[in-house]
């Protein structure tokens, strides 16, 4: 049996070239979108949802959702793996719990999908964020617990916070020099062994081989990195192997926003709000996705969940507008999705995507204004009051 | 003389239309609708906008652990040892911190701000405003609470305390009611002063002031629940006045709280859930707390949550079921009362602090901007 759903909207924000419809429907059939339009024919069994404000279900492309469980110890960091600070063969998708009370609070805020990270974030009793070099392998996952990629990209971090979390273990490198040369001989190491130029049996060959992609330019680097001259040593690194680099954080990017647009990298700002801990996040404003915005920076704004909560993600894009960010939607929709990798299944209503839909009763970025449904692969996920 | 007229006025208690506030020497003299501008004075265009008073902070580390400095810089906690009411929050504040600017930009006009929660009796919290022509005019009064905490106690490796922490609850407690035992004793005169050495009379005579209800106790109370009754225990046995501060699982006892007249300090709102303690962190109780008739504030924590977000804070306890007007008390005239100030600050009357803020909307709102925000009568900051 066909299963549908219908969806009326006052106002249908598509972020697709049908653009904003009002008073619009789209009809989901099996878990993906079938039809958008004013007028479109419900099939009588379809079962219909109304809402005012119709969006993309949203998308936060940088979390530790489900890696780094809430109420854990602030003396054990999950989420890192502290025996090997270069471990870009882990995969996050192995050590994540679905069941995660995380997954409920992302719906509740419209969020339908993130990109998982290891690693782990800074929290107020922490004195370093728990990072290494890399940590391993992110995965984009669906709040419904179905995974859309299990290897999206490598993660990896540089600057200060690895620096220090080293430190505090006694494992070198323990300066910006030591890491980005690591990076570099890893990255170096795996060209060679993609030219075999080393030999199969290469001991380290797992981790070669989860670099290999991204030499291939299969999937990108998601890299922490806060200030203009970290940013800048991985732009030089990633000219020098052509690999493509997503800056996470990014809390200086507005300063070289020009450059970054110009090179088409891409920027994962956030959390906006967050404490300015360390001399790393001295310039952090919420200015910064305007600035990045009006120079043609592909970005987006995320939550790092749990640093700031992930069900807030549009109280962090939200703040931006009222500092210069003209269109928020779009970064944690469409631009989210482009950079995890996955807009040809998520962030946009058009026919052929997912039927992955959030509906709000007013402006989705003014903080009163509350989801009234979340939907995930055309079921109801969530239904707010 | 400055008049700010033609705006919405929300005092907050009362909402006036079109009204107007007059303020002289750095004082509200008047506060109304209709009222008679004098011809010297200068005029605030506030048409089409919201006027509210500045808003209060009632708990914050705002100078203590400076923006943009890390651990090395922090001057929030102490491992001098457990019982340490003599060292003074202004003895550590730096007022040159770009945290002042950043936090006056979001409307807040003044600051509890004190030591950290590392012992279980801190030192001495001290009240700040957020400008001042002079950076010795910005604080308003260096002797505003004494700061306790409960939960068990850690040092950090390697430090030798002069005197051991407690390391269970009870012994936290314990170590507090020991201390308050002696300061009641010290008032009564059991204790003789010149008995003591210097140290131990310079903290029993900040306790004093404790004991004689001259000053509140800012406890801190973020665990667990039980803790909570522990604190009302103290309250209770020594007769102090006090504050609830962060007051995470409080909305469990809220009636017990009503019934006491302890006001709570809630927050910080959107922590990182990552602590041990962590599952009674709730957006939610501060609407719970008001509606049960607790005096609610809502703190930011500086820099947990940066201070310029306290009204942000208020605006997510709004999404999360506070009335919006309550909202706005919880960050004006209930955390001025609750830091004792009440009588300088927190509300527009005839007789208060000039502070106000001008904003572009209702203030719950996340997308209403601060337009300017004025301090003892003068421009603080304007857009």
């Amino acid at each position: 049996m066909v299963n549908y759903l219908a969806i009326e909207g006052e106002e249908i924000r598509t972020f697709s070239e049908k653009g904003v419809i009002r008073k619009g429907r789209i009809l989901i059939k099996d878990g993906k979108i079938a039809k958008v339009g004013r007028e479109i024919d419900i099939p009588a069994s379809a079962k219909t949802v109304a809402g005012e404000v119709v969006v993309p279900g949203l998308i936060d492309a940088h979390t530790h959702l489900g890696i780094c469980p809430i109420e854990s110890s602030d003396r054990q960091p999950p989420g890192v793996d502290a025996s090997d600070p270069v471990s870009p063969h882990l995969r996050v998708v192995d050590g994540l719990n679905p069941f995660d009370e995380g997954f409920k609070d992302a719906l509740s805020g419209g969020i339908t999908t993130a990109v998982v990270s290891a690693g782990s974030p800074l929290s107020w009793a922490m004195m370093v964020e728990a990072v290494t070099i890399m940590p391993g392998q992110n995965a984009v996952v669906k709040m419904n617990g179905r995974i859309l990629n299990e290897r999206s990209g490598v993660k990896m971090a540089v600057g200060e916070h690895p620096k220090r979390f080293l430190e505090s273990l006694k494992i070198p490198p323990t300066t910006r020099m030591g890491i980005i040369s690591v990076i570099r001989s890893y990255l170096e190491k795996a060209k060679l062994y993609t030219d075999k130029e080393i030999p199969e049996t290469e001991k380290e060959k797992p981790k070669l081989e989860a670099i290999i992609p991204l030499l291939k330019g299969e999937y990108p680097a998601h890299i922490h990195v806060h200030t203009v001259r970290d940013i800048l040593s991985v732009l030089r690194l990633s000219e020098e192997y052509m690999f493509n680099p997503v800056l996470v954080h990014a809390t200086e990017s507005h300063m070289v926003a020009e450059k970054l647009a110009e090179r088409k990298v891409s920027v994962v700002f956030g959390p906006v709000i967050f404490p300015r801990r360390g001399r790393e996040l001295m310039n952090l404003t919420a200015k910064t996705p305007g600035l990045l915005e009006e120079k043609g920076v592909l970005f987006t704004i995320s939550t790092d969940h749990p640093a700031s909560p992930i069900q807030y993600l549009l109280i962090n894009v939200g703040l931006a507008e009222a500092e210069g960010l003209r269109d928020g939607l779009r970064t944690v929709t469409v631009n989210a999705a482009k950079i995890a990798g996955v807009f040809d299944r998520v962030g946009n209503i058009e026919p052929g995507k997912d039927g992955d839909i959030a509906i709000f009763d007013g402006d989705p970025t003014e903080i009163d204004s509350k989801v009234t449904y979340t939907i995930v692969d055309g079921s109801i996920e969530y239904r707010g009051g | 003389m400055k008049a700010v007229i033609g705006g919405t006025v929300l005092t907050p208690e009362r909402t006036i239309e079109e009204g107007t506030v007059l303020i002289q020497d750095g004082k509200i003299i008047s506060v109304g609708k209709g009222i008679k501008v004098p011809e010297e004075a200068e005029i605030i265009d506030a048409h089409g906008k919201y006027v509210t008073p500045g808003f209060v902070d009632g708990h914050s580390h705002l100078g203590m652990v400076p923006d943009g400095f890390d651990w090395e810089d922090s001057d929030v906690n102490d491992y001098y040892g457990p019982v340490t009411p003599h060292l003074r929050a202004i003895d550590g504040i730096n007022l040159y911190d770009s945290g002042f600017e950043e936090t006056l930009s979001g409307g807040v006009t003044t600051v509890y701000t004190g030591p950290g929660s590392s012992n279980s009796i801190g030192g001495i919290g001290a009240i700040v405003k957020t400008y001042g022509r002079t950076k010795e005019e910005m604080v308003i009064d260096d002797f505003a609470s004494v700061k306790m905490a409960l939960g068990p106690k850690r040092t950090p490796e390697g430090s030798k305390p002069k005197t051991p922490y407690p390391t269970t609850r009870m012994g936290t407690v314990a170590t507090i009611r020991a201390a308050l035992t002696r300061a009641r004793d010290y008032v009564d005169r059991r204790l003789e002063p010149d008995k003591l050495d210097n140290e131990e009379r310079m903290m029993m005579e900040i306790l004093s002031r404790l004991i004689r209800r001259e000053v509140p106790a800012h406890i801190h109370t973020s665990n667990m629940p039980d803790e909570l009754f522990a604190v009302i225990r103290i309250i209770d046995e020594f007769n102090i006045r006090a504050t609830m501060d962060h007051g995470f699982g409080s909305e469990l006892i809220a009636e017990k709280l009503a019934e006491k007249n302890i006001p709570v300090i809630y927050g910080p709102l959107m922590m990182a859930k990552k602590s041990s303690g962590a599952k009674y962190i709730s957006d939610k109780a501060p609407g719970i707390l008001s509606s049960k008739g607790v005096k609610t504030s809502i703190m930011t924590d500086h820099p947990v949550i940066p201070g310029k977000y306290l009204r942000l804070s208020a605006a997510v306890a709004v999404r999360n079921g506070m009335a919006p007007a309550e909202a706005l008390k919880a960050i004006t005239r209930n955390p001025a009362e609750a830091i004792g100030i009440g009588e300088r600050l927190g509300g527009l009357e005839q007789g208060k602090d000039g502070d106000l803020v001008l904003l572009s909307g209702l203030p719950m709102k996340i997308k209403s901007i601060v337009e300017m925000v004025i301090i003892n009568g003068e421009i603080a900051y304007h857009l």
